[in-house]
């Protein structure tokens, strides 16, 4: 049987891969630099939480179970509407505008969240059932994976990818640009929301300042460390950045600082990142 | 209207603060394009900076204010010297890098800065010492206007005044607004581009420095945190006034300043962190370019 | 019924007339030469015709559908498509996919469909390829089609771009100094793969270009501009002579 605190971490792992992978869709493959990636995730997580405190039934295993995908999938939707309703204005915003205007949502989101007592406001919202477990988070990032990986390697998919080098060439080939950052916008927050739903079935505890800036930049820095554009990448990334800090717990006061030095670090000698553009099962693809 | 007086009292101050913060981040982001994300840690050093010369300076019941020139100026010249370490040694090797790339590292370094400043200074929150007596110089109907924000927004005002100077009619100024507007072109006409990068992060960090200890004057709860917000919302400030534009940098600072006093004020001081980004989506919505900056036509 | 149809067209940014009073008209099949010095408007010219810029006045037609408040999208889907003057390729996309992408409203499938991993999309994708693969050989870059479009000598980018734009199927096809950079061999491959797209699919081409031997062997007819105005238009021995035309160009006298 594997350690407990080890099995933890290895759950927060799969969680911040969808995460991960969710938000490389929208700043790796389309190139449109989101910092609000957390706001999502928070959406998702207060949304699901709340189907599972309020409105599910205490029922047998197999109703528990449908529940919890129930309120997975409110989670999700949720998210989804709001990346859709933050991502129709703010998408005509490019590079760093873009990136300081989700920043933004994602704080307004929190506050909101943080004065809904409903919820628990500061306080937090306590008791969700413990209900995410290997199946459940592995299995999520399975489909994250297989869906993502069938939309951005599609012929109509490499529109994203042609979007983030050059969006009046793309546009010149016929593709409303708008159609599809936007697309992607709202399938990455949608992910991010199952993503945030799964994270407070594994806590069973949620606070607001588990979503701050700081985590929308985890979640950009696994993306970077991995490769803006390999779902791969994300995968590693998101592993490694996870279980890091955790491995560095000895050195408690240290950590963070060489997790930040190892940023800086890797950004100065390998700016693409681990893998690239590159995906260990596609990996013979474009090469010369 | 007390409570209105009081709050635009407290938001002028706060803003000018904002204005300062908020100018280094648009000088650099004229001439690097990167929106230096360490920018509001370079202020929390400068706050923790003046923290420490006051301390040498011997706590006393009452300085003279010459100390706070010196914690000033002691301040302004630690962060003019750590802001150009940052670009030398993490911005520079990037300048040819996918701006990404560079807003990574600069959010890398914030972090560090960030960390470090919980190792080396603690991450309990200090108190800065009281280096101006706090009493009402004149009063507006009810409102006293007391010793501290007068203080503060003198001081902004010439820093900024001499900012203003350096900008528009000296050599360096010129050569700045060169490289803002093409820093090819400025290469080709003989301006050193390397140094008067160099220059712009001194400056825009000594004005961060001056801040942090005018910051400490106000609200004396300083900690190694303090940069992360404060410098998010100068960024707004910088953004909404029009980046790359000096003046557009005060405009937002007293903007954000005040309309947050106002939202502290009137409703909650939990709405006000988001009441700033509303206000920035607003505008980047209807004016992208800022009140002030200018609109560009994308080459094709 | 004229192709395309300019009339009174002026753009200005600012006080610079870019464009001024432009008028033209096109036939279907038509090949078609704008030449000018540089900064007389001819990108720009292509930037109203494609939707990046809006004229500040005056009306463009393309098939008697009006151009105006249309999106750069938009307007290729009504058969306008065009090459950039520093080529616009995806670099990171090998040359084949550029093309595919090109391609995309062959796929009929919608992205939902596509991700969760269709059938439907499957052969689509597949009947896309050959066709791809196809038009490739067709123009001898078959060999590179697994390479990243940016990994290509310059002068088959060009041809890339160019076999891009054919690719949306469109009937008026713009080019922006395709043989900038290229060598004479090049060149002449260029010119005949021009005409070739040309006759053999019917498709009307505007070149512009400021390769005096390329302009005046390809196209009957020829359009000068210089500083936003039409100083000239004719078969290219008349443009030739033409004393505004040489003056314009001011001892660039065309090579005979």
């Amino acid at each position: 049987m594997i350690d407990p605190y080890f099995q933890l971490i290895l759950l927060r792992c799969g969680v911040a891969a969808i995460m991960a992978v969710s938000l490389n869709l929208i700043n790796g493959f389309t190139g449109q630099f989101s910092l609000g990636h957390a706001g999502f995730m928070a959406i998702g997580a207060y949304v699901s939480a709340a189907v599972s405190v309020f409105l599910a039934p205490h029922a047998g295993e197999f109703v528990t179970q449908v529940w919890f995908l129930i309120a997975l999938l409110s989670g999700g939707i949720a998210a989804g509407l709001m990346g859709l309703l933050v991502g129709l204005p703010t998408l005509r915003l490019r590079g760093d505008y873009l990136a300081i205007a989700t920043l933004g949502f994602a704080v307004i989101i929190r506050v909101v969240i943080l004065n809904l007592d409903v919820v628990g406001g500061a306080r937090g919202m306590t008791d969700i059932p413990e209900l995410s477990n290997g199946y459940w988070i592995f299995g999520t990032l399975a489909i994250t994976v297989w869906i993502i990986n069938n939309l951005v390697y599609s012929i109509k998919g490499y529109a994203l990818t042609a979007i983030s080098e050059d969006e009046i060439a793309t546009a010149s080939i016929g593709i409303s640009t708008t159609k599809y950052k936007v697309m992607a916008f709202v399938v990455g927050a949608f992910f991010a929301g199952i993503g945030g739903g799964l994270y407070a079935h594994l806590e069973s505890y949620l606070n607001t300042n588990s979503f701050t800036f700081l985590r929308s930049f985890e979640f950009v820095a696994m993306v970077v460390l991995g490769g803006m554009g390999s779902i791969t990448g994300s995968i590693v990334a998101a592993f490694i950045l996870t279980i890091l800090p955790e491995a560095l717990r000895g050195f408690d006061q240290y950590r963070m600082i060489i997790y930040s030095l190892m940023l800086i670090v890797l950004m100065l000698t390998r700016p693409t990142g681990i893998f690239g553009r590159r995906e260990l099962w596609r990996w013979n693809r474009g090469k010369t | 209207m007390e409570i209105f007086l009081q709050q635009l009292v407290n938001g002028i101050s706060w803003g000018s603060v904002y204005a300062l913060i908020a100018i280094g981040y648009t000088m650099v982001y004229g001439v690097l394009k990167l929106i230096n994300f360490a920018h509001g840690d370079v202020y929390m050093i400068g706050a923790m900076t003046g923290y420490y010369v006051a301390l040498t300076l011997g706590v006393t019941e009452s300085h003279p204010l010459w100390h706070l020139g010196v914690v000033i100026l002691g301040a302004m010249v630690v962060c003019a010297l750590l802001g150009v370490a940052i670009e030398k040694i993490a911005y520079k090797p990037l300048r040819k890098a996918p701006r990404i790339t560079a807003l990574i590292t600069a959010i890398g370094v914030s972090f560090f800065l960030e960390y470090a400043g919980q190792l080396i200074f603690g991450a309990d929150p200090k108190f800065f010492p009281q280096l101006i007596e706090s009493r009402p110089l004149f009063h507006i109907g009810d409102v006293a206007i007391t010793t501290i924000p007068a203080i503060i927004v003198v001081v902004s005002l010439i820093l900024m005044g001499i900012l203003r100077h350096i900008v528009m009619h000296t050599n360096v100024g010129r050569a700045m607004r060169a490289v803002a507007f093409s820093p090819d072109a400025a290469q080709m006409v003989g301006v050193p581009v390397d140094r008067i990068i160099s220059i712009t992060f001194i400056i825009g960090s000594a004005l961060a420095g001056a801040a942090g200890v005018l910051v400490g004057l106000n609200t004396p709860k300083i900690d190694p945190l303090m940069g992360i917000m404060a410098g998010l919302k100068a960024f707004v400030a910088a953004v909404i006034g029009g980046i790359g534009n000096v003046p557009g940098a005060l405009i937002g600072g007293f903007f954000i300043g005040i309309s947050e006093s106002m939202v502290s004020g009137y409703l909650s001081s939990t709405y006000r962190d988001a009441f700033s980004f509303l206000l920035l989506i607003i505008i980047l919505l209807v004016r992208p370019e800022g009140l002030l900056g200018k609109r560009s036509v994308e080459k094709v | 019924m004229a192709l395309l149809s300019i009339r009174d067209c002026t753009i200005q940014f600012g006080g610079l007339t870019a464009l001024n009073q432009f008028t033209c008209r096109m036939r279907s099949g038509e090949l078609l030469g704008v030449i000018g010095p540089n900064g007389a408007g001819k990108t720009t010219l292509f930037n109203v015709l494609t939707g990046i810029y809006a004229p500040t006045s005056g009306a463009v037609e393309f098939e008697n559908t009006s151009l105006a408040q249309l999106k750069p999208h938009q307007i290729n889907r009504l058969g306008i498509a065009r090459t950039f003057q520093n080529i616009r390729l995806f670099g990171d996309l090998t040359v084949e996919d550029n093309v595919l992408l090109a391609m995309h409203r062959s796929i009929q499938t919608n992205l939902f469909a596509i991700s969760l991993g269709s059938r439907r999309y499957a052969r689509e994708a597949n009947l896309a390829h050959r066709r791809a693969r196809q038009l490739l050989s067709e123009f001898r870059l078959d060999a590179f089609a697994n390479r990243p479009s940016k990994s290509l000598p310059y002068g088959d980018q060009r041809k890339v771009e160019i076999i891009r734009a054919m690719a949306t199927q469109p009937r008026l096809l713009l080019l922006d100094e395709p043989a900038a950079g290229m060598n004479a061999t090049e060149k002449r491959e260029l010119m005949t793969f021009i005409r070739h797209i040309n006759k053999d699919y019917g498709l009307a081409i505007v070149l512009i270009e400021h390769d005096m031997h390329v302009v005046m062997n390809l196209c009957p007819r020829i359009i000068v501009l210089d500083h936003g105005q039409q100083i000239a238009e004719g078969p290219p021995e008349a443009v030739r002579r033409n004393p505004k035309v040489i003056e314009a160009y001011l001892g660039v006298q065309p090579t005979p």
